[in-house]
This record gives structure tokens, C-alpha cells and sequence, in this order.
């Protein structure tokens, strides 16, 4: 078997369309690293901030102070923004010296407040509540383990599910300005890169890396699959040994991806926490935080599992119609279609939906259980998800093999 | 016994491709298959490695079910270079050969020395003239030292000095105790590689070249033409007389001695004999003409 494994390697490997592909991402992985280095918020933007925010207090201060009439109203204001000073003031120093705590409890005091005069669920406010209250315990959570926020960490930097209703685009465009999206250290990087690549995007991508591994053979055409099939090999395994190798290079690429990712943050950044909070819906409008490393860990089990699920679709097709292009053309016509019919409200809404592994593409979603909450039916779970996508892909696999029999002959 | 076909049919859509093929080879030789375009010798060698299914008959091969993939331990096909993977090189393919082989590597740099191909042995096959794929073909097909080496049009695309060492190889197989089926449309080439033929048309070996391969044609002249054709009669040997009033037949030796002992006794008297070994290009001649024209 080792031999087959090498050799279907050696097959996939050694073509200047799989070389080129591994090139476009990495080098998409490294501008997307340039991308989140620059706009990294950094201590210095921070202070940045501060400053600029101070100026404008400043300036406010000296037109209240030169107002002719200046009455105790003025006064009081004028008091609010020279206190406000002060404390952008002991900010900055934090942030000068690194101090996080400093900062955390800053925030976390801002954010208790903001928690206890939210309105009760009933009441639309944006962001909402259950933002608030998600600052709020992140920031505590970075507090208690000693980690180093990403900024912005405000009471506005987050956007839950709850939060993605906007009147208007502008206010959209503005709330995600606010959001914390970018950041170079390795682990933060990692998983914004799994946001925006492990996803049908994504799946395609891989789709098209091994997209020819069984129509290269020209089965029935007297191709090179007639050279495997004299030697001394079962047929199955000659197959098996394809599915085996196309999994397994996935594996090394998406390590070797996510190795790069790391090793760009570690060289031009920090390595970042492994334990930085990442939200998880639960139902009731509560939540939970997983670990990031651990979250990392899940999307990209679950992500794995998915390509399988996509390789199981190709290699039937790959029997079928013989021919590369067509091939990934159908494959991913069928997983785009299953995707958008699953995901729609009827598709979510079906009993047997939780089962029907196009639910499951949305990697992120899953495991933050945003995909749950918004179907309202929570077992729509990362488990459920594997489960579904293992079993459906040995079905497809398996017929793919009868088939793939009948047609070699 | 080597290869053993009994009575083997192959539908092909709704197309007769192979009819009822039936031979034995029980010791090792080299036997050629020669036939037009069409006439089922490549689904014969196809059917016998179970790269294709068949409709009935039994073919077994060193005494095992055609099925057993463990035969390609000892049997060899070199077929089509459409099998080649282009972006490979020759010696990823000679490797990986070896390794499912069994065999160890340094039989790889053997092998392409026998053959000639040193020199382009890094090289990806898409650099490959058509030749140099034959050439690779072959030592994949031979690095296992195969017991039965089944060959399907192996001299195409090869320049003379090619097709001699080819050849060579082939005669050095043989010696070595390898059978060797070969298909080719290179007539001369076979006559120097054998004199046994099977004759293949639509879809059946011709009875008579099986019958009568390894054969020499015998022209005999006789003191009386027709009592020697009434002996004969009695004898069943089919023959002709040609213009010359010669007496024409193919037999083997001891068929022959029959014939001059029958004629002896019978009074008749065998003035001279003219022995003929009789070339495919000839043999094909006569059997194609002779079909054709019935």
C-alpha cells in the first residue's frame, strides 16, 4: 500500500497545476497576513487614538472656557471632559508600558456599567444587551488568564448575531468599523484566515488541487489505469489508495498552511493566546467561550471532514463522466446547490436537517453555534455535522467504487 | 501448461469481438498474433489480464484463474503508452514497478541499460518520442523477469536500431524460459522472431494457422499425379497442385514421412521435393485472400 501512497503522491505532486495552486495560497496567506499587520491595532494606534480623541476634548474645553456665558452647565461639562482626559491620559501610559490590566479593568468597569443599565431583552438596542454582557465576560476572561487584548476591546467592538440587524448601511459600515477584526500574532491570525478560508470557498479551492486525481486515470479508455489494473493490486485498493493520498496531502497542506500562518506571526508579530475567548452561542441568550487554540483545533477537524465529504462527490463524478473539468463543474454545481437549498429557512426547518451534512460548510458558524441560534434548533452541532458528512461520504465513496468496478471493465 | 483458452467470447456493445478463441501453449515460445485492424487482438490480450470482462469461456494463465491478480507477479503486459503518466518520469514508473514487484531497486538502472535507456531515464515522459516510450514500456514489462510477457503492438514508433535490440531482448527472454504473445502488424519482424502464429480474424483464430503453425510447405513432384492424388485422399491430407502439377501441402515432419511412406508403398514414386518455410507475410496472404474470397 506504501508504494501506491508514494506513487499516487508522486502523481499529484509532480504537475505544474498542482505546484502553481500550492503557490496562490500561500502567497494568498501571506498578503492576508501583510493585510492584517497593517491594520493591526497596536499599542501605538491605541495611544494614537487617545491622543487624538484627547485633542478633540481639548479643543471642546477651550471653546466651552472662552464661551461668554459660562454658567455651571459649562462648568460640569468642562469637568466630564478634563476627567475624561485624565483617564485617556492613564490609558495611553498603560498602553506605553504594556500595562493590559490597567486597560481590562478600565473596560471591564465601563462594561459592568453598560451591562446593568441594559434593557430588558424585549427592548431592540444596538448593540444589544447580550453584546454588552459578551465585552463584558471577554474581557474579564482576558483579565483572569493574563492575556494580551486584541484592540480594539471597547464596549462596541463586538457584533454577535444578535447585533446583525442595521437600519441603515451606513450604520453597518460603522459598527464594523469598530470591530476587532485584524490582528498579526499567530494564533489571532489563524483563526481570522479559518473565517475567511474554511468555508465553500474553500472546498473548491481543494476541489480544484485534486480534481483530476481519478479522471487522470482514463478509466475505460485504455489509459494508465489499465497499467494498475496489471499489476499485482487489488482493485480497491488501487482506489482506496487514490482517497488515502488525496486525504492525506490535504492534512499536510492544511498543517503546513496553518504552520505558515503561525510562523508569519511568530516572525513579525508574537505568537499570540492560545486561550484567547471565542464566543459560543448556547440557547436562551446565554454563551460560553471556547479557547481559541481549541476552536482552531475543532474547524479544522470539521473542515477536514467536509473535504472528505467534497472528495467523496468528485470521485463519484470522476467515474461517471471521465473527464477532469466536467468533474469539478458538477461537484461543485451539487455542493454549492446543497448548500444553498439546505441553508435556506425550509432547508434549516426540515426534521431530518441537523443530519444533511450541506448544513455543514459554514465552518465558523458551526462551532460557534451562530449556524444553531439563527436555525433555532441546536443540534445543528459540530458531532452532528462529522457524523453526518462521515457516513454520507462512505455511501458515496462506496457506490462510487461499484461503479468505478463496472466501468473499468 | 502456460495459457490455457477455452471456447472465450467478448460482446462489445452489440458487436461480436471475440468468437469462440481457443488455444494452448504448454511450453515456452514466442507466438505471434497477427491480424487486420479490428480482429480482436488486443481484446484477446485485454480479456486474458481481466482489463476487460468476458461473456463466456475459461481462460486460465500458469495454471490460475485469469482473475488472480497475483499472476502479474509472472505476467507481463506491455500494451498502449497512453498508460504512461506524462508528468512522471521513467524512473518514477520503473520504480514504482520494482516496488510492487517485489524487485529490488538497483534493477532499475539493469534494466534500462538492457534496453538503452540510460540517458533519458529523469526525464518526464512528456519529453518522450514515441520510441522512448516503447523503450519504457518494455522495461517496465521485463524488470520482473516474467514467466508469460504479453505484448501488444510493441514495435511501433521504434527506429530500426530499436526494433534489433527489441528483438534481441525478445530472443533473449525466450531463451531465458519466458513465453512471449506478441501482436504486431510487422510481418518481418515477426518471421524473424517466430514461425509460430496465431492468425486472428473477426474475432477468431483462424483454425488452419493454428493447425498449421510452425509449418513448411512442401512441393512435390511425382511420377504420377493422379494416383498420387487418390493416396493422398485416403491419407485426409489436405493439398493443392499448382501449375507446375506440383503437390502442395503444409504439414509438420513427421505428417510428411507419413505422406512419402503412403506414396512408396502405393507405387508412387516422389522424384523430387521442394521444402519451403513459409513467412507470415505468405502465410497471411493466403489465409486473408483465401477468407476473403469464400
Amino acid at each position: 500500500m506504501n508504494n501506491l501512497l508514494l506513487f499516487e503522491s508522486k502523481k499529484i505532486m509532480k504537475t505544474l497545476y498542482f505546484i502553481i495552486l500550492i503557490i496562490a495560497l500561500f502567497s494568498f496567506v501571506s498578503f492576508y497576513f501583510v493585510y492584517n499587520f497593517v491594520h493591526t491595532e497596536r499599542a501605538d494606534d491605541y495611544i494614537y487614538k487617545n491622543e487624538t480623541v484627547k485633542s478633540n476634548f481639548q479643543s471642546t474645553i477651550e471653546e466651552l472656557s472662552i464661551t461668554e456665558e459660562s454658567n455651571a452647565a459649562n462648568k460640569e461639562e468642562i469637568e466630564f471632559f478634563v476627567n475624561e482626559i485624565e483617564e485617556l491620559d492613564m490609558l495611553s501610559e498603560a498602553a506605553k508600558n504594556y500595562d493590559w490590566n490597567t486597560i481590562l479593568n478600565y473596560e471591564i468597569a465601563n462594561g459592568e456599567e453598560l451591562v446593568k443599565m441594559s434593557p430588558s431583552q424585549n427592548v431592540y438596542t444596538w448593540p444589544t444587551g447580550f453584546t454588552y454582557e459578551v465585552v463584558y465576560e471577554k474581557n474579564k476572561w482576558l483579565l483572569e488568564h493574563n492575556i494580551q487584548p486584541v484592540f480594539p476591546i471597547h464596549s462596541n467592538s463586538e457584533i454577535t448575531a444578535y447585533d446583525r440587524v442595521f437600519d441603515t448601511a451606513i450604520i453597518e459600515e460603522i459598527a464594523y468599523d469598530f470591530y476587532n477584526k485584524y490582528d498579526s500574532s499567530s494564533v489571532y491570525f489563524l483563526y481570522l484566515l479559518i473565517g475567511v478560508g474554511l468555508n465553500i470557498g474553500g472546498a473548491i479551492f481543494f476541489l480544484f488541487l485534486f480534481g483530476n486525481v481519478v479522471t487522470r486515470e482514463d478509466i475505460g479508455r485504455n489509459g494508465p489505469i489499465n497499467f494498475l489494473a496489471t499489476m499485482p493490486l487489488k482493485s480497491w485498493k488501487v482506489i482506496w489508495s487514490k482517497l488515502i493520498t488525496t486525504v492525506l496531502l490535504t492534512f499536510l497542506i492544511l498543517l503546513a498552511t496553518a504552520l505558515w500562518g503561525l510562523l508569519l506571526g511568530i516572525i513579525f508579530d508574537r505568537f499570540g493566546d492560545w486561550n484567547y475567548p471565542v464566543l459560543i452561542y448556547k440557547p436562551d441568550s446565554s454563551f460560553r467561550f471556547m479557547e481559541m487554540g481549541n476552536f482552531i483545533l475543532l474547524s479544522m477537524l470539521l473542515f477536514f471532514i467536509v473535504l472528505i465529504f467534497c472528495y467523496s462527490w468528485l470521485f463519484l463524478y470522476s467515474v461517471l463522466v471521465k473527464q477532469t473539468f466536467m468533474t469539478i463543474v458538477l461537484t461543485i454545481v451539487t455542493l454549492v446547490l446543497g448548500n444553498l437549498l439546505s441553508g435556506s429557512d425550509i432547508g434549516r426547518g426540515l426534521s431530518f436537517a441537523p443530519y444533511n451534512p450541506f448544513n455543514y460548510f459554514q465552518i465558523n458558524d458551526i462551532i460557534t453555534m451562530e449556524y444553531a441560534l439563527t436555525a433555532e434548533n441546536f443540534s445543528f452541532t459540530i458531532w452532528n455535522g462529522i457524523f453526518s458528512l462521515l457516513i454520507s461520504s462512505f455511501i458515496i465513496l462506496f457506490a462510487s467504487y461499484l461503479i468505478f468496478k463496472r466501468k473499468a471493465k | 501448461m502456460i495459457v490455457q483458452v477455452d471456447n472465450l467470447t467478448k460482446k462489445y456493445k452489440k458487436e461480436w469481438v471475440l468468437q469462440g478463441v481457443q488455444f494452448e501453449i504448454n511450453h515456452p515460445q514466442i507466438v505471434a498474433i497477427v491480424g487486420p485492424n479490428g480482429s480482436g487482438k488486443t481484446t484477446l490480450f485485454n480479456c486474458m489480464t481481466n482489463l476487460l470482462s468476458i461473456n463466456s469461456g475459461t481462460i486460465k494463465v500458469l495454471e490460475k484463474d485469469y482473475k488472480d491478480t497475483s499472476l502479474f507477479y509472472d505476467v507481463s503486459y506491455l500494451q498502449d503508452n497512453r498508460i504512461l503518466y506524462e508528468n512522471l518520469t521513467a524512473y518514477d514508473h520503473l520504480q514504482f514497478v520494482c516496488s510492487v514487484m517485489k524487485q529490488p531497486s538497483t534493477k532499475i538502472v539493469e534494466v534500462a541499460k538492457r534496453v538503452g535507456m540510460e540517458s533519458y531515464l529523469k526525464k518526464p515522459v512528456q519529453k518522450f518520442s514515441l520510441g522512448m516510450k516503447q523503450h519504457l514500456l518494455l522495461a517496465m514489462a521485463i524488470i520482473n523477469n516474467p514467466k508469460l510477457l504479453l505484448m501488444d503492438e510493441p514495435l511501433n514508433g521504434l527506429d530500426p536500431s530499436s526494433a534489433i535490440n527489441m528483438r534481441k531482448i525478445l530472443l533473449e527472454l525466450y531463451e531465458e524460459g519466458t513465453t512471449i504473445m506478441i501482436s504486431s502488424h510487422n510481418l518481418d519482424e515477426i518471421d524473424r522472431l517466430t514461425n509460430t502464429i496465431f492468425f486472428m480474424k473477426d474475432g477468431q483464430i483462424l483454425e488452419e494457422s493454428l493447425k498449421n503453425y510452425n509449418m513448411k510447405q512442401y512441393f512435390l513432384n511425382v511420377n504420377n499425379l493422379a494416383q498420387a492424388k487418390d493416396k493422398l485422399n485416403e491419407l485426409s491430407v489436405s493439398y493443392t497442385v499448382n501449375k507446375d502439377d506440383q503437390v502442395v501441402f503444409y504439414d509438420n515432419e513427421t505428417s510428411f514421412q507419413d505422406v512419402l511412406i503412403h506414396l512408396n508403398q502405393n507405387d508412387v514414386l516422389v522424384e523430387d521435393i521442394d521444402i519451403k518455410r513459409i513467412g507470415a507475410e505468405k502465410r497471411y496472404l493466403e489465409l486473408f485472400e483465401r477468407t476473403v474470397s469464400e
